[in-house]
């Protein structure tokens, strides 16, 4: 087959996961603290490339400032959503979840009468190729990765240094003795909402110029990150980073050796496997029963 | 066991539904109502196997497999329909039991997530292999069901009239069997398994095999609509078995409440028609599937039938009557 | 007893909702048209251009005071119904034109699923059905109502990959791919039958799922192979945007041509120009002509732009429906208005010469031709390399 291939099937699979993993950490961020399985995720990905394309279309901001607006933006809106939407649900996973599944709903298509049907892109932000021997690496994906392992970092520091961050740890592993020890619930929920939010808004606002636009943008990602975060383990961190750079190499992997077809199906087959052979994933906690 | 008052309103009930193709033969009608029974029958097996707490979003992926199986049986294998749609309804449960045994040990939202993989296995499945299932293209001119009585007398059910009848006995069937089922101590057992499992466990109750029954049986009477569904449109292919779908269940377990089977029938009569009557709102429509589906959780967490169950709560109370109630 | 009242009232409601549907009754006077394509969701951009095409048919030729049938002028009213890209939704949208609104004729849908689910009602109540659904299935000797107004890969992809071996005669090396649904299925299988009769090799041809963005892996794979021509079949304008995008940026210097449905400037806008630069495709009519440009205007007055492609396809479709259902002088006798439909001929505004074959491919003539563009992006403009005929 070459040997140029291999090591462009590995920045190929590289690329793909930090995408995921964005997704996943905000996602796995939600679950393990306030227990909402967030079916929405994907839509608030999408709002956040759409908040990037209006700032730059319909108020001449640049980039960087578009992408500031829209991660706050957005981050305010899921804490909006938390307060006045979740918190009836708090206690009730199932209801909790099928909320947000009308949620997803009523996001996907208010974009749609917003936006149109058609597929809009943002004007590109950086251009050019790199080549590195034989192998090929676009500007704009390269900075993709750099932001997200940006964004990752911050986040990463953010919860094991900061007081807030440490409080939001606290309480997604238990959350009775965290109120004991006095911490605000109601403060600290909707900021964890808004920031698991915000990190999907961040990964749709990165990702945005590189790909196209569209209200249902957000259903792979979501579709990603619920398989990364089984895979990594729900409520893990270095799982969701670990399960998606696994995830993207791997049907990297597959989608060039063997077929795309098959890398499609690769996804749920994994999540299938884990859940039936370690269903803590690679760092996670045991759910079985017995 | 069932107050004789309740029988005969069952019974009336049922007559009237036997009633109405004759009453209101307007196809449109018929073709909204035809595709209401399909949604409850999908609706109840559902709800079974919600009872033991177990969230699926893949029974619409077993309605697919029993629409497979039956355009399969009849036209490859050239069985008639009285054999392939209860062949359906096996193959439902058999599959069910297979991955049963091992996704039924998740739990909660685990097992949510596993069912939803398992859902999509199976639509690529479909989508994927054109031999024998035809791919994304899926099978088309699928014959209407050729049902002979008497050695001499075929029924070819094609008008929507005749196609009413049948749906409407097998729905019929499969509200008196899950009934049945809810009302004997399996049911009560069901019931325990979701509320308090290890407790239910102390009282010797297994667990496993009630989540296990409440799978089969769901993938049974799924793959039964299955099959009745294919040979209704008389074609079939993957998109019509997807995760949607399967949401879509659930939403009408969620907005129809879901203790017992008027829940969910109570939310197939409210949902299944409602798209048809927002067909004016093109753009808006999914819009407000979305928002309903929030403010019913909202105001009405239990649902049509909760709200139900306090107006008649409410009558009892304004107007006590003389006849003992129970 | 409690039990007892609850089902009563289920029963009253079921009556209640019974009554009051069938107290709806429908207008009279004015024609009416069905529309069935998706609406909603990710099928939504060409079931737009349908719904437009049609509709904008119809507001013309209100203007010009309604359709004239046997000496009587009738406004014509669109009925437009979401079929989701879906089977199933397809047939339901079927049975309440036909039933609940009486129509005889409806144009779509798009997809396939759609199509033949809508056919069973449609053929057994002899509606008429002008439309585009991609599947060979759709038409047939026993499908008398049903016709295909837009060309598909069956009668474009062998004169246009002749015109390009004239063009191009070093172009052996063929990589096809296309979206995992039944366009891409069976728009392939045509794609391959013409490839290997112009004598072109194909080196590759795989399928991705829909909502695929990132091609890199998969190019990567079709890379290896080194083809000459990399062929997008039937993806959708969206996602070819991105792999002309992701294909040039790894380096490819070969062709990328489009075999398939309309949609460049979307994929410029997604691509880019300089990406974009000697893409070649198939157009059925000519971007540049003034009449396009008319016709986008009164598009953009009533919907959300750009305009794509097919609607001017479908509005001429629309436009030869009507042309028969007025010289057959009937509204309702739609025996007479499909063999009036099938002897004639149109000349489109948009679309040229159209007229009828299909009798070896399908079994019966109701598929359009029509000669065709083969177009080049040249500079981010769209130019015309030359003219073929099926």
């Amino acid at each position: 087959m070459g040997d140029t291939l291999l090591p462009q099937v590995i920045i190929n699979g590289v690329t793909l996961g930090t995408n995921y993993v964005l997704m996943a950490l905000g996602f796995t961020m939600i679950f393990g603290v306030l227990r909402i399985v967030n079916f929405a995720h994907g839509e608030f990905y999408m709002l956040g490339a759409f908040f990037v394309l209006t700032a730059i279309v319909k108020f001449q901001v640049s980039y960087f400032l578009a992408v500031v607006i829209a991660v706050i933006s957005i981050g305010l809106l899921g804490f909006l959503a938390e307060e006045v939407i979740f918190r009836k649900f708090r206690d009730k996973e199932l209801e909790g979840m099928i909320v947000a599944l009308g949620l997803s709903i009523l996001m996907q298509n208010l974009g749609l009468v917003a936006w149109g049907p058609y597929d809009l892109s943002i004007p590109p932000v950086f251009s050019g190729v790199l080549k590195i021997g034989s192998m090929f690496y676009p500007v704009e994906r390269l900075m993709v990765v750099l932001l997200s392992f940006l964004l990752m970092a911050g986040f990463y520091l953010f919860l094991k240094k900061t007081k807030l961050g440490l409080a939001i740890q606290a309480i997604a592993q238990d959350t009775e003795i965290a109120r004991v020890q006095g911490m605000r619930i109601n403060r600290l929920y909707p900021l964890a909402f808004a920031i698991g939010t915000g990190l999907a808004a961040a990964a749709g606002s990165v990702i945005g110029p590189l790909f196209q636009l569209n209200p249902w943008m957000g259903i792979m990602p979501q579709v990603k990150a619920f398989i990364v975060v089984i895979l990594g383990g729900i409520g893990s961190v270095p799982g969701a980073f670990l399960g998606g750079l696994i995830l993207g190499v791997a049907e990297s992997f597959v989608s060039t050796y063997a077929s795309k077809a098959m890398a499609d199906m690769l996804g749920f087959i994994i999540v299938i496997g884990i859940l039936l052979f370690r269903p803590s994933g690679l760092f996670g906690h045991s759910h079985m029963t017995r | 066991m069932i107050p004789q008052g309740k029988t005969y309103a069952i019974l009336a009930l049922s007559i009237f539904l036997f009633f109405i193709p004759i009453l209101w033969p307007d196809e449109f009608y018929l073709n909204v109502i035809i595709s209401t029974y399909l949604q409850i029958i999908l609706a109840v097996s559902l709800n079974m196997i919600i009872k033991t707490g177990k969230l699926s979003i893949a029974h619409a992926a077993f309605m697919g497999i029993g629409g497979y199986t039956s355009a399969l049986a009849v036209m490859r294998l050239g069985l008639p329909y009285l054999l392939a749609l209860p062949l359906s309804g096996l193959m439902g449960a058999c599959i069910a039991i297979l991955v049963g045994r091992l996704l039924l040990k998740l739990q909660g939202v685990y097992f949510v997530l596993v069912t939803f993989a398992f859902g999509e296995v199976i639509r690529l499945f479909f989508v994927n292999l054109v031999e024998p299932f035809g791919g994304p293209t899926g099978i088309i001119n699928i014959p209407p069901p050729k049902i002979t009585v008497f050695p001499g007398t075929t029924f070819t059910i094609l008008s929507k009239v005749s196609y009413y009848y049948l749906v409407l006995l097998v729905m019929l069937i499969t509200l008196f069997l899950i009934q049945r089922i809810y009302q004997s101590s399996i049911g009560k057992a069901m019931d325990c398994t979701r509320e308090t499992e290890h407790l239910a466990e102390f009282t010797g109750i297994n667990t496993f095999q009630q989540k296990m029954f409440a799978f089969a049986a769901g993938g049974f009477f799924a793959g039964l609509a299955g099959s009745l569904f294919a040979h209704y449109y008389r074609y079939i292919s993957p998109e019509s078995f997807t995760f949607w779908e399967s949401v879509n269940l659930i939403v009408i377990n969620v907005v129809g409440g879901m203790g017992g089977i008027t829940g969910p029938i109570l939310g197939s009569i409210f949902l299944v028609p409602l798209p048809e009557f927002l067909r004016g709102f093109v753009e808006y429509q999914r819009v407000l599937y979305g928002l309903i589906l929030i403010l019913t959780l909202w105001f009405m967490p239990a649902g049509m039938l909760g709200v139900l169950n306090k107006i008649l709560d409410w009558m009892k109370a304004r107007k006590p009557r003389k006849e003992a109630s129970t | 007893m409690v039990k007892m009242t609850r089902f009563k009232i289920l029963g009253i409601c079921l009556f209640v909702i019974l009554v009051w549907g069938l107290g709806q009754a429908s207008a009279q006077e004015v024609m009416k048209l069905g529309v069935i394509a998706p609406l909603s969701g990710s099928g939504a951009g060409w079931g737009l251009a349908l719904r437009a095409g049609a509709e904008l048919a119809s507001d013309d030729t209100n203007a010009k005071g309604g359709l004239e049938v046997a000496g009587k002028k009738y406004k014509i009213e669109v009925i437009p119904y979401d079929d989701k890209y879906q089977g199933q939704a397809g047939a339901d949208a079927a049975n309440r034109l036909i039933f609940m609104d009486k129509v005889k004729f409806i144009i779509g849908p798009m997809g396939s699923a759609a199509g033949l689910a809508a056919q069973e009602i449609t053929e057994a109540n002899k509606v008429l059905f002008v439309g585009n659904s991609f599947t060979t299935k759709f038409l047939g000797p026993k499908k008398l109502y049903s016709f295909r107004t837009t060309m598909t890969m069956a009668e474009f992809s062998l004169p246009m990959l002749k015109f390009l071996k004239e063009k191009y005669p070093n172009a052996k090396r063929m990589a096809i791919l296309g979206p995992n649904d039944e366009t891409g299925y069976e728009v392939s299988g045509f794609n391959l039958k013409a490839h290997e009769a112009v004598g072109q090799e194909i080196v590759f041809r795989d399928y991705f799922e829909r909502g695929t963005v990132d091609f890199m892996p998969i190019l990567n794979k079709i890379f290896a192979l080194k083809p000459d021509v990399l062929n997008l079949d039937g993806s959708n304008p969206g996602d070819c945007g991105l792999i002309v995008k992701q294909a040039r940026q790894m380096g490819f210097k070969g062709l990328i041509i489009k075999a398939g449905g309309p949609g460049t400037p979307e994929m410029l806008k997604v691509a880019g120009k300089d990406f974009m630069e000697g893409f070649i495709y198939y157009s059925p009519i000519n971007p540049d002509d003034p009449k396009i440009q008319e016709i986008s205007k009164k598009y953009n007055a009533k919907f959300p732009p750009p305009m794509n492609g097919f609607t001017p396809q479908f509005y001429d479709g629309t436009l030869w429906l009507f042309e028969a259902i007025k010289k057959a002088g009937t509204l309702t006798d739609t025996e007479k208005i499909r063999k009036t439909l099938e002897g004639l001929s149109f000349n489109g505004v948009y679309t040229g010469q159209m007229s009828w074959t299909g009798k070896e491919d399908y079994g019966i003539a109701h598929q359009v031709k029509f000669p065709f563009y083969v177009m080049v992006v040249k500079d981010g403009k769209e130019v015309v390399l030359g003219r073929a005929t099926p």
